[in-house]
C-alpha cells in the first residue's frame, strides 16, 4: 500500500518513547506536541494552495477542514502546557522544521515533504495520520500523546507536584476556534487535560480501541453520504478521522455506511483533477529563487507574514489570547501571499516547476 | 379513488417564516409538509452527480452570480418562469394609466414599488443583509402616541421573549448593552432588554469607517421642532456568525458545516454569502428535516385554498407541481392539513388569498403594502476609509428612530454602508469600465485614479418609515398571469408626504454630517430615476429596501384587519398567516427579526391549537 519509494517506512532502532517523570519533561513533550501539530501545516497548506481556484473543491475542503483541526490540536496541546505552568514558544526559527523533515515526535519512519496536491502528497498525509493499529512497531502520533497522558497521570499522583498550579496564563477559549470539529474546553485538572489530548488522537487516527478490527464498519452515521437518497459530493467530514478522509481522496471514492478499513471506500466517486494544480517544486528553498529577484521578494513577503503570524500566535498563547483575532487576518494574508507566489513559474526550470513558499521564520535581525 | 395526503400542518413557502414553523412543529412531533414554489438545493452545499444526474448545490448559486452581468440582489438565483420573481432591473418610471408590465410585477403606480424578493428554497434570506434590529417600544402604538398609522394588538413586552428566541435561533451577533440604546440621549429610542440577557455571539467588529464616523460625529446633535436629538453611531446586530458567547456554537453552511462558522469578510453578503456565515433559512430547514417529521416539496406552487362550506376550515391546498422550471408542464395536486399556514411572503400570501377568495371579510387582504423607501446620499471622504471591505453594513445611526417629530413626519434609521458607491453607482463593477472606456485611462494612471478615489467612497442609506395606506396594495387581474397560469401581482403604490417629509429631514441631516466630516458630496437625484419624488420643491430618490410589509395586517378588530394577535385568520379557524405581511406598521427596523419573533410565537399558537383539534 505504500506507493512512494521515497516514503517507505523505515523502522528505526530506537523507536521507544521515554516515560515522562518530571514536569520539565512534560513541558518539553508538550512543546514538541505543539511543534508536531504545527509541522503538519506547511505540508498540508502547500498542497492546499496549489489547487487552482474553483477546481478540486472536494479535496480542497477536506484538506482545509483537516488543517483547521490541526490548529485545534495545537491549541489543545498549548492549553495543557499553559495549565501545567508551561509557556509555549512559537517565535523562533527552530519552531519550524526545514523540509524535507521528520516529525519531531520520533515518528522517524517517514519523511515529510512540501509537495503540490498529488498522490504522493496524499501518501504522506496518510502516514502523518496513520492509526497506531496499522503501524505495528512504529511510533505514531497517537502513541506519542499516550505517553504524555501517562506522564500526566504519573505526575498527578505525586503529592509533591502541583501539576495544575493557579495563576497560569489565560488559555485559548472555545470562542476563538472554528472551521473544524471539536470544541476547545478549559484544562484545569487531569481529566480535562486527558480529554483535550484524546480529542487530538481521535480526530487524527480515529477512536483508539483495544479491540481494533479492520473488518469492523467505520463509525459512519446512516445518513452520511446517502442523505435524502442523494449522493452529496461532500459528506459529513467530521464523521471520519483524518486518515480516512485522506484515504478517500487517495482512492477517489467516498466511504459509506458499512465500509470497513479493509473494504476501503466503496461510495460515490470523488472527482479529482491532478492537472488543475500549480506545479510547485517539491520542498521549495530560497536557493531556488536566488537568481530571480521577483520570486525572492514574493517569498520574502510570505515569510514576513508567516513570521508575523508566529509572533501573534506566540503572544496569544502567552497571556494575550485576544491577539488571535488579528492573527486570523494574518492567516488570510498568508494564504493570498502563498497563492500569489505559486502562480509563478520558475524561469528556465527544465521540469517547468512553479514557485512555492519556503515557510521560514525570520529572526528580528533578518527584517 | 384519489387519495389526498394529509398532514398536521401544511405550510406554503420555504423561506424563513415557513422554515421556523416547520422546525418548531416538527420538533414537537407534528407531521409537516412544506410546499415551495421555487427550486431548491436540498441539503447540498456542493453540486453533486455527473453530467446526467447533476444536482445543484448552494455553490451553483455562486456560479450563476459570477456569470450574471448585473449583480442585483436576485442575480445568483436563476429566473424561474414557473415561480417568477421581481427584479430591481425591472424598474422604470411609470407613465400614468400605463401599467409597467416588463417584470413579474404589474405596476400601476403612480410610483413604482421598488423592492424584490426571492422565490427559491430559503427565500429572501438567501440575499438579505442580515440586519436584526428590534422594534422600539413606541413603534407598537404610533397611532396612540403620534396620531399616525396603526397600533399593533400586541406590545413590545409581549414580543420580548420571542425576540430572544429568534435572536438565538437565527444566530445574531451583537452586544445587548449597546443595542438597548441606553447610551443614547433620546429616551424615545431606548429599548428595555431583560436583565442579564445577551445575544448568542459577540458583536461583529465595527469597520474602520464606523470608527472614523463615531469619532468625527462625537457630540453632534440636530434640532427638530425645537427639540435637540443626538447623532450616535452604534454597531448593528447582525444574523452573521461571530465569536460565540458561553457554549453557543455558530451554525455553519448547510451541507458543509465546517464552512461559515465565522464571517470571513468576503464582502458579498448581498446578494450571496459564499460560505453561509450569514444566516439563511436553509439552516432552519435543515434542522426541520432533522426532526424526521418534516417533508419539503420544492417546485410546487400553491394556487388555490379550498374552503369547507360547513366548518369554514381550509380543507385543501391545491398546488401545481412541475419538474422543469423552463417548461409549463405540470400536474395539479392537492393536500390536506389540519392547520394551513401561509408563509409565502407578503405579496405571495396576499395573492394566494385573493386568488382563492379566502380570509378577506375585512377587505384588507393585499392592502397596506409598505417598504422602507430608502434614500441614499454619497460622497468622497477626505481620506481613505477602507471602502468595499467587511459586511455590507456594520453600524448605523439609530438615534433618530423615535421622537415627537413622528407626529409630523416619518422617522428614519441611518445605515452606514461599507461598500462605497456600490449601491448608488454600481461601483466598482459598473464604474471602473467607464474609467477605461469613457475616460481613456490605462496603466499607472488608471491604477492611481482607482487608488485615490475608491477607498474614499462613502454612502449613507436612510431607511424612511412608511405608514400603512389601504391604497398601497396588491391585487390580481385575470389579464396578467405567469407561465403556469398563476396570477402576477398587480401593485398600486405611492409615497405619501409624511414619508417625503422624512426624506427631506434625512437629507438635511446628511448635509450636516457631510459638512462636519468634510465629505465631498456626489449625491444626485434625477427626475428620470424610477423612485424620484418631490417635496416642497426639492427632489429626492428612493430605492427599495427589500422590506415588504403589510398586506395581511394583524389587529384587534376583525373588520379592519386580516389576522388576530395569534396570527390566525379572522375568517378561517385553521388558517394561520405568517411573515412580514402581519405587521401593521414598518417603523424603522428591518422587519425580519420582528417577523421571526412573531413566527416563533405563531408556531406556539399553532401547536396549542392542534392540541384542541
Amino acid at each position: 500500500m505504500y506507493i512512494n519509494e521515497e516514503c517507505k517506512p523505515i523502522k528505526v532502532a530506537n523507536n521507544k518513547l521515554t516515560p515522562i517523570t518530571t514536569v520539565q519533561e512534560l513541558h518539553h513533550n508538550l512543546q514538541l506536541a505543539i511543534e508536531l501539530e504545527f509541522a503538519t501545516l506547511p505540508t498540508y497548506l502547500s498542497a492546499l494552495y496549489t489547487i487552482k481556484e474553483n477546481t478540486n473543491v472536494c479535496a480542497y475542503n477536506v484538506i482545509r477542514s483537516v488543517v483547521m483541526e490541526e490548529m485545534f490540536h495545537l491549541t489543545n496541546a498549548a492549553n495543557v502546557l499553559i495549565a501545567t505552568g508551561g509557556k509555549p514558544a512559537l517565535n523562533n526559527p527552530e519552531f519550524i522544521p526545514s523540509f524535507p523533515t521528520k516529525l519531531p515526535d520520533k515518528e522517524e519512519w517517514f519523511t515529510v515533504n512540501l509537495r503540490k496536491f498529488s498522490p504522493e502528497a496524499l501518501a504522506t498525509f496518510k502516514y502523518i495520520e496513520e492509526p497506531a493499529e496499522l503501524a505495528h512497531g512504529l511510533i505514531t502520533i497517537g502513541e506519542f500523546y499516550e505517553n504524555i497522558i501517562h506522564g500526566l497521570v504519573h505526575l498527578n499522583s505525586d503529592s509533591c507536584v502541583d501539576l495544575f498550579p493557579s495563576g497560569t496564563c489565560p488559555q485559548i477559549e472555545h470562542k476563538y476556534y472554528y472551521g473544524g470539529g471539536g470544541i476547545i474546553s478549559k484544562v484545569t485538572d487531569l481529566d480535562s487535560a486527558t480529554f483535550a489530548l484524546n480529542a487530538i488522537v481521535v480526530q487524527g487516527e480515529g477512536m483508539p480501541t483495544s479491540d481494533w478490527d479492520p473488518d469492523k464498519p467505520l463509525p459512519l452515521e446512516e445518513m452520511t453520504g446517502i442523505w435524502s437518497g442523494d449522493h452529496p459530493l461532500f459528506m459529513q467530514p467530521r464523521e471520519l478521522a483524518h486518515y480516512y478522509r485522506f484515504d478517500e481522496l487517495a482512492k477517489g471514492r467516498r466511504y459509506i455506511c458499512g465500509d470497513t478499513h479493509n473494504s476501503g471506500p466503496t461510495g460515490p466517486e470523488i472527482p479529482i483533477d491532478y492537472s488543475a494544480v500549480y506545479n510547485m517544486i517539491t520542498n521549495p528553498c530560497s536557493k531556488d529563487y536566488e537568481n530571480f529577484s521577483e520570486l525572492r521578494e514574493l517569498n520574502h513577503e510570505f515569510n514576513r507574514i508567516f513570521t508575523e503570524l508566529l509572533n501573534q500566535l506566540h503572544q496569544a498563547f502567552n497571556g494575550k489570547p485576544e491577539t488571535l483575532e488579528p492573527a486570523v487576518g494574518t492567516m488570510f494574508r498568508l494564504k493570498y501571499a502563498a497563492q500569489e507566489l505559486m502562480r509563478n513559474p520558475i524561469p528556465d526550470s527544465p521540469q517547468e516547476f512553479y514557485a512555492g513558499p519556503t515557510w521560514e521564520y525570520i529572526s528580528a535581525s533578518g527584517w | 379513488m384519489n387519495t389526498v395526503d394529509e398532514f398536521d400542518v401544511v405550510i406554503v413557502g420555504a423561506g424563513i417564516s415557513g422554515a421556523i414553523m416547520a422546525e418548531q412543529l416538527g420538533a414537537k412531533g407534528k407531521r409537516v409538509l412544506v410546499l415551495e414554489a421555487g427550486s431548491g438545493t436540498g441539503d447540498r452545499f456542493w453540486s453533486s452527480g455527473g453530467a446526467n444526474s447533476k444536482r445543484d448545490g448552494y455553490e451553483s448559486y455562486m456560479d450563476t452570480f459570477f456569470t450574471a452581468l448585473a449583480k442585483i440582489p436576485n442575480a445568483p438565483y436563476p429566473d424561474n418562469p414557473n415561480a417568477p420573481q421581481p427584479l430591481v432591473t425591472d424598474l422604470e418610471p411609470i407613465t400614468p394609466n400605463q401599467p409597467l408590465t416588463n417584470g413579474y410585477f404589474v405596476q400601476k403606480g403612480p410610483l413604482p414599488f421598488a423592492s424584490t424578493y426571492t422565490r427559491a428554497e430559503g427565500g429572501t434570506t438567501l440575499h438579505w443583509l442580515g440586519t436584526c434590529l428590534r422594534m422600539l417600544p413606541e413603534d407598537f402604538h404610533i397611532k396612540t402616541e403620534f396620531g399616525r398609522g396603526l397600533d399593533w394588538p400586541i406590545n413590545y413586552h409581549d414580543l420580548e421573549k420571542w425576540y430572544q428566541v429568534a435572536e438565538k435561533n437565527i444566530g445574531v451577533s451583537a452586544n445587548a448593552d449597546e443595542q438597548n440604546y441606553h447610551q443614547i440621549d433620546n429616551p424615545s429610542v431606548q429599548i428595555p432588554y431583560q436583565d442579564g440577557y445577551d445575544y448568542p455571539m459577540e458583536k461583529i467588529p465595527q469597520s474602520y469607517l464606523d470608527r472614523h464616523m463615531a469619532k468625527g460625529l462625537q457630540g453632534m446633535t440636530v434640532n427638530f421642532d425645537g427639540k435637540t436629538y443626538p447623532i450616535d453611531v452604534v454597531s448593528t446586530p447582525q444574523g452573521r456568525n461571530g465569536m460565540p458567547r458561553g457554549s453557543y456554537r455558530p451554525v455553519g453552511a448547510v451541507g458543509d458545516p465546517d464552512l461559515g462558522q465565522r464571517c470571513a469578510g468576503n464582502s458579498n453578503c448581498v446578494p450571496i454569502c459564499p460560505i453561509q456565515a450569514k444566516y439563511n433559512a436553509l439552516k432552519t430547514l435543515m434542522q426541520a428535516q432533522k426532526t424526521h417529521h418534516v417533508e419539503i416539496r420544492t417546485q410546487c406552487v400553491a394556487y388555490d385554498l379550498e374552503v369547507d362550506p360547513v366548518t369554514n376550515h381550509i380543507s385543501k391546498v391545491h398546488y401545481k407541481q412541475y419538474s422543469d422550471p423552463n417548461s409549463s408542464d405540470h400536474v395539479c395536486k392537492a393536500v390536506r392539513g389540519k392547520v394551513v399556514v401561509l408563509a409565502a411572503h407578503a405579496v405571495e400570501n396576499a395573492k394566494l388569498m385573493l386568488a382563492s377568495g379566502v380570509g378577506n371579510s375585512s377587505d384588507q387582504v393585499g392592502r397596506n403594502l409598505m417598504d422602507h423607501p430608502t434614500m441614499l446620499t454619497w460622497g468622497l471622504m477626505p481620506s481613505p476609509i477602507g471602502a468595499f471591505r467587511g459586511p455590507g453594513s456594520t453600524s448605523g445611526i439609530p438615534s433618530l428612530r423615535g421622537g415627537d417629530f413622528r407626529k409630523n413626519r416619518a422617522a428614519f434609521r441611518i445605515e452606514i454602508g461599507n461598500w462605497g458607491w456600490s449601491w448608488p453607482e454600481g461601483a466598482p463593477i459598473g464604474t471602473v469600465p467607464d474609467l477605461i472606456d469613457q475616460k481613456n485611462l490605462f496603466g499607472k494612471q488608471l491604477k492611481d485614479t482607482i487608488a485615490s478615489v475608491y477607498p474614499r467612497m462613502f454612502r449613507f442609506g436612510f431607511l424612511v418609515e412608511q405608514l400603512p395606506d389601504p391604497n398601497n396594495r396588491v391585487t390580481i387581474d385575470p389579464n396578467y398571469r405567469d407561465q403556469l397560469g398563476n396570477y402576477r401581482p398587480v401593485i398600486d403604490y405611492d409615497v405619501s408626504d409624511y414619508s417625503r417629509a422624512g426624506m427631506a429631514a434625512a437629507k438635511h441631516v446628511s448635509d450636516m454630517i457631510f459638512q462636519r466630516l468634510g465629505v465631498e458630496g456626489y449625491t444626485e437625484y434625477n427626475p428620470s430615476d424610477p423612485g424620484y419624488v418631490t417635496y416642497q420643491g426639492q427632489g429626492y430618490t428612493y430605492n427599495g429596501a427589500g422590506h415588504l410589509v403589510g398586506t395581511h395586517i394583524m389587529g384587534a378588530d376583525s373588520k379592519t384587519s386580516v389576522v388576530n394577535r395569534e396570527q390566525r385568520s379572522w375568517d378561517h379557524p385553521n388558517l394561520y398567516l405568517v411573515g412580514c405581511g402581519n405587521m401593521p406598521t414598518i417603523s424603522t427596523s428591518n422587519p425580519t427579526l420582528t417577523m421571526a419573533a412573531l413566527t416563533y410565537w405563531a408556531a406556539d399558537n399553532v401547536y396549542k391549537a392542534l392540541a384542541d383539534m
